[in-house]
């Protein structure tokens, strides 16, 4: 190639440049200030100011996509990152009405069978659980997981963190039928990703088993230890953490 | 440095190289070669090793006979490419096939710059895919042959970005062939004008090097990023990648192997490991060198391999052919021997000149982009990685050579069952490829309904982009199946998925979900009840 169309080759990569930034500017935008917003909800210290921060930014992302004028699903991202903050905030109330909202929203986007309404659905179903409300998070559990289930597999992280809620729930109802059938099925993967998740699931889940095996429905964990003890060893031991690592997505 | 001598030694003192003819002079200078130069500026005397400056042997001229045959090699594969792009259109590039490009571009928003644009009709899609084909052809023929490879260029590029979703790395080694053809010195030889004139002549007229060793480079790039990132997959490092790989629906062989064939198999990972990031080393090699030879077979057998039992045969032929250029030495040494030139050559050979100096700028830049745009997970270089691909994007060359290094997150098995049951008929079955086609495309497509996307769809608009191709496959194959699906009936596709790993090598533990539903009648969409069709955004939640 010759300098003189190098010369013009360069001039066209250029003169695109400006349409590039026309057209990336709000997606970009948008992704950049909502990957922050997940990211820094994965971390346990945050402030209420940071969070307050937080609900700002998603704020300023409602903002963006107003003025983009979209209309898809990523308004339903950040209700659901709203309902999360708020939740961090203990503003229950506010929590779930933005609960609902990011159900509605990801309903009217992606379907009332799709991955993101069932995900929704189980992460309100873990919010009513913790208010004590298990007859709806039970509810909540029962029509999210199979879209959950159905997308991810039954031995992904996510997917196993709702059926041992649905145990723990299905426990304090006393379906300790139901409930043994999924422990039996799930447990082995549970221990073997142990390491995925918090010391307070682990106790919630480990009493719950606890409770099946002391009511003659589910044997104890191999090695004589209680599920509680067995579950919180599997975490110490970081357990699927390197599996989880290499099978993570971009 | 003992090569550097006994080479020395082998090709005589410096003073007899004066004498030597021209061609066959520069026949001996070369990156590939030991220093051996007669024309070497610093030789001292008769008895002192040449020391040939590295950036002199990097620009030693090479047979322009031979970069031609590359050219015309590789001028074929692109028409061939270009047939298929039309064999493909109506599933891709036409408004009828798996994608929605309005969406597509609204996801993939730096895919808006392209000759296609969404309200074009078929025949402008054919016209600009035809001028890519015309392209193809002048290169392959010589007729202004950059023209043609700018063309051509242009307009693959254009077809990858309306097509963006499902490129793989078939697609982006044709654009890096019609890349290097702009800066190759192509175009003297084995053209249509060179033809009748005597073509044996032209065996001895050399071309400027410099282009062809800064596509040595590109292949190191490709080879050592392709090779060394499978070393940290675990798949591979546990020998059953390859397995993994041949049981993906993607596999021309896909159902052929068993459990019992890993102990096999497991000799063609290691051989993968192991060889592939030592092929481009090949170029280190003394001219004529036997085990020059053995690690072509061997580059060849591989690359033979995988487009017999997986696919992506462009890919594999890109690096097939691309062993012309490294065997240029012995290719002109076979040519110069047996062509015998019907005029001998003069003692002045003509040099086709290269690119000017920005030309080998630009491309000493673009080869350090694409090192960095390589360094994904790599510490400290791999947060350069999104600039540096986002660059080679912008300027037109997107490559990616992390190639089956993704085995660990695509490792899904996926089995479909589509069933028709007319309404008071017997139920069928059609073969599921009539839904999704049994190749890589066809499977790029299926991963979109998976939590294993092929490119990264902005969260969460993955469910728009399910949705929408879930819809557009259904008319797709109402239109395929027009004839099969007359009067009223019901069709249900059932999807058998599982992820092979060392756990479930022999798929005992998978499950099935229901992909689609859907009513017909007259070979006509009635409804489509699975999945559930959304409804749109409803105003009031967010005004």
């Amino acid at each position: 190639m010759s300098d003189r169309w190098v010369w013009i080759y360069i001039v066209v990569c250029f003169l695109q440049l400006p349409l590039y930034f026309h057209f990336g500017r709000t997606p970009l935008d948008f992704d950049f200030r909502m990957d922050r917003v997940e990211s820094e909800l994965l971390r346990q210290d945050l402030t209420d100011e940071e969070l307050t921060e937080l609900f700002e930014d998603l704020n300023e992302a409602e903002t963006l996509l107003r003025e983009a004028q979209v209309h898809d699903s990523r308004w339903a991202r950040i209700w659901l990152n709203q309902a999360i903050v708020s939740w961090h905030l203990k503003d229950f109330e506010q929590t779930e009405k933005l609960f609902r909202k990011a159900l509605k929203g990801f309903e009217s986007t992606h379907g009332a069978d799709s991955f993101y309404v069932g995900g929704v659905s189980c992460r309100y179903g873990e919010f009513l659980m913790q208010g004590g409300r298990y007859g709806e998070a039970l509810s909540r559990f029962e029509s999210g997981l199979p879209a959950v289930q159905g997308s991810l597999g039954p031995d992904d992280p996510f997917t196993l963190r709702i059926l041992f809620r649905k145990v723990a729930a299905l426990v304090q109802f006393g379906r300790l039928g139901e409930a043994e059938e999924i422990a039996r099925e799930s447990w082995p993967s549970l221990v073997a990703q142990a390491g995925l998740y918090d010391a307070s699931f682990l106790q919630w889940t480990g009493q719950a088993l606890d409770s099946l095996t002391r009511a003659r429905k589910l044997q104890g964990p191999p090695g004589g230890m209680s599920w509680v003890e067995t579950l919180e060893e599997a975490r110490q031991q970081g357990r699927g953490v390197e599996e989880a690592k290499r099978t993570a997505g971009p | 440095m003992v090569s550097q001598r006994r080479s020395l030694m082998e090709t005589g003192p410096p003073e007899n190289k004066h004498q030597a003819k021209p061609d066959e002079v520069s026949n001996q200078v070369g990156l590939e070669d030991s220093v051996d130069s007669g024309s070497a500026p610093d030789a001292s005397g008769p008895n002192q090793p040449l020391r040939v400056p590295l950036w002199e042997r990097f620009n030693a001229p090479v047979s322009a006979f031979v970069v031609d045959l590359f050219r015309v090699a590789c001028g074929l594969m692109i028409i061939v490419y270009f047939g298929r792009l039309f064999l493909e259109f109506s599933d891709y590039t036409s408004q009828t096939g798996f994608l929605d490009h309005r969406l597509h571009r609204e996801l993939f928003w730096f895919t808006k710059l392209s000759l296609i644009y969404p309200e074009s009709p078929d025949w402008y899609r054919l016209a600009v895919l035809g001028i890519g084909a015309l392209g193809a052809i002048m290169l392959t023929v010589g007729w202004r042959p950059k023209v043609g490879a700018a063309l051509a260029w242009v307009v693959v590029v254009s077809i990858h970005r309306w097509n963006f979703a499902v490129i793989n790395v078939d697609d982006s080694s044709i654009t890096l062939l019609l890349w290097w053809m702009l800066f190759l010195p192509i175009g003297r030889c084995l053209t249509y004008r060179t033809w009748h004139r005597g073509w044996r002549n032209e065996v001895g007229v050399r071309a400027e090097g410099f282009f062809i060793r800064a596509f040595f480079v590109n292949l190191f790039i490709y080879y050592l990023t392709a090779g060394l990132t499978k070393t940290v997959s675990s798949l591979w490092s546990e020998g059953l990648a390859l397995y993994v790989v041949l049981k993906l629906p993607l596999a021309r062989t896909n159902g052929l192997w068993t459990i019992d064939h890993i102990p096999f198999l497991w000799f063609g990972n290691q051989f993968t490991l192991i060889f592939e990031p030592l092929f481009p080393f090949i170029i280190f090699l003394r001219k004529g060198h036997p085990l020059k030879y053995a690690i072509a077979a061997l580059w060849i057998a591989f690359h033979l391999g995988i487009p017999l039992s997986i696919g992506v045969p462009y890919a594999n032929f890109t690096l097939i052919l691309a062993l012309i250029l490294v065997f240029h030495q012995e290719l002109d040494d076979r040519f110069c021997r047996s062509l015998k030139p019907k005029t001998p050559p003069s003692m002045d050979p003509e040099i086709v000149p290269g690119g000017g100096r920005l030309a080998k700028r630009l491309i000493v830049v673009y080869l350090v982009v694409l090192a960095l745009a390589m360094t994904k997970k790599i510490p400290v270089l791999g947060a350069v990685y999104e600039p540096a691909m986002a660059t080679l994007y912008w300027g037109g060359i997107a490559q990616e050579y992390h190639l089956f290094d993704w085995i660990d997150r695509f490792n899904w098995h996926l089995e479909n069952n589509v069933s028709v049951k007319p309404t008071g008929g017997e139920e069928f079955t059609v073969d599921s490829v009539r839904l999704f086609p049994a190749t890589v495309r066809g499977f790029i497509v299926q991963s979109y309904l998976l939590p294993m996307r092929w490119m990264r769809v902005p969260r969460p608009l993955t469910g728009e982009m399910r949705n929408s191709i879930i819809e557009k496959s259904v008319a797709r194959f109402l239109v395929k199946e027009r004839e099969s699906l007359a009067g009223e009936g019901r069709v249900t596709v059932t999807s058998k998925v599982g992820r092979i790993n060392q756990e479930n090598l022999d798929l005992s533990r998978t499950w099935s979900i229901v992909l689609l539903e859907f009513s017909y009648r007259d070979g006509e969409l009635v409804e489509l009840t699975v999945p559930e069709i959304p409804t749109g955004l409803e105003a009031a939640l967010y005004e």
